[in-house]
């Protein structure tokens, strides 16, 4: 009877050690991502952007959804998904970066998997970075950040300020 | 002052000549890519399949893709390997698995190729616009799903007139 409890506080003892090996977190879905997306492209309307290829991607950069409105140059995706890809990763508007460099702090160009252009911002949820919406193709890098803010202010009313905030 | 107008009047028409001379090409619309892709994620929403869904132009650049919840992310860059495969060369992309299967391993090194089933061409008015790749299940599930979608192609494009 003893080994058993014995076994059994061991049991659980190893059950509560593993489980704080892991922790949760939310994860962007599909429909989000085409919720941003359509914000975007309503935003993209009605301000007569010129095209816009937007790309949304979860918290490891990897791509989710993408749509390129038609007209826009066809390398568009790619560096919307590039856009988007580093603000997830790096967790920081893709502007910052642009800045950054053009200040002088040109080796970070060397950076791997890294696309420091405007137009891409973080995605947050309750305080937590799920993803990041990138935009290529509008008819300037301003206006492709303002149509990618457009889309993550649609999953998170306050990621505007917060997007400003980090710059 | 005669020679002037020669000269435009050859200009023009010149002008003229070369813009009629130009073959013109059909392209996708985003909406028309979205609905052949909704037609894919239908089917593979049926089956359970968790797959990437990837639309490409006749040069094989994406229009639109959607990684459905909790897919594989590798199959984003096979899934566009397979659209644009089945864009360039304008057939299956399975073509080439099969060329490779029965023998032919130099098409391994073919430019551009991702050989394996799962892309197949959009066709309208007996030429390919573009196409649809599906990458995340069994090589057969992924080129049926994308099937799905192209077969509609014709359908959706008609309807959209």
């Amino acid at each position: 009877m003893k080994r058993i409890l014995i076994m059994t506080s061991l049991f659980f003892l190893t059950l509560s050690l593993s489980r704080a090996q892991v922790t949760s977190k939310k994860s962007l879905t599909l429909e989000g991502a085409r919720r941003a997306i359509a914000a975007a492209t309503a935003e993209a309307r009605r301000v007569n952007a010129p095209g816009g290829a937007i790309a949304v991607v979860d918290d490891g950069g990897n791509l989710i959804a993408v749509e390129r409105l038609d007209g826009t140059f066809p390398a568009g995706p790619l560096i919307s998904i590039g856009k988007a890809r580093t603000a997830a990763i790096f967790k920081k508007p893709t502007g910052f970066f642009e800045e950054v460099i053009r200040k002088g702090r040109t080796p970070m160009v060397a950076l791997n998997d890294f696309t420091p252009l405007q137009g891409g911002v973080p995605i947050e949820m309750d305080g937590q970075i799920v993803g990041a919406i990138g935009v290529s193709g509008a008819s300037s890098a301003q206006q492709d950040e303002e149509l990618a803010m457009a889309g993550a202010r649609a999953l998170d009313p306050s990621a505007g300020s917060a997007v400003q905030g980090a710059r | 002052m005669r020679e002037i107008l020669l000269i435009t009047l050859t200009l023009a028409s010149l002008r003229f000549t070369t813009a009629a001379d130009l073959p013109v090409r059909r392209t996708l619309t985003l909406d028309a890519a979205q609905r052949i892709a909704d037609e894919a994620k239908a089917e593979a929403v049926k089956r359970g399949s968790t797959v990437v869904i990837v639309v490409v132009d006749e040069g094989g650049y994406p229009i639109i893709l959607e990684r459905l919840d909790d897919t594989q992310v590798a199959s984003v860059e096979v899934g566009i390997g397979k659209a644009r495969t089945a864009a360039i060369f304008r057939r299956p992309s399975g073509a080439f698995e099969e060329q490779i299967r029965n023998g032919r391993i130099a098409a391994l090194a073919l430019p551009g190729a991702t050989p394996l089933q799962g892309g197949i061409p959009i066709e309208y008015e007996g030429r390919v616009i573009g196409a649809i790749g599906v990458s995340g299940n069994t090589p057969q599930e992924d080129e049926e799903i994308a099937k799905m979608g192209a077969s509609a192609a014709a359908r959706i494009i008609a309807s959209a007139k």
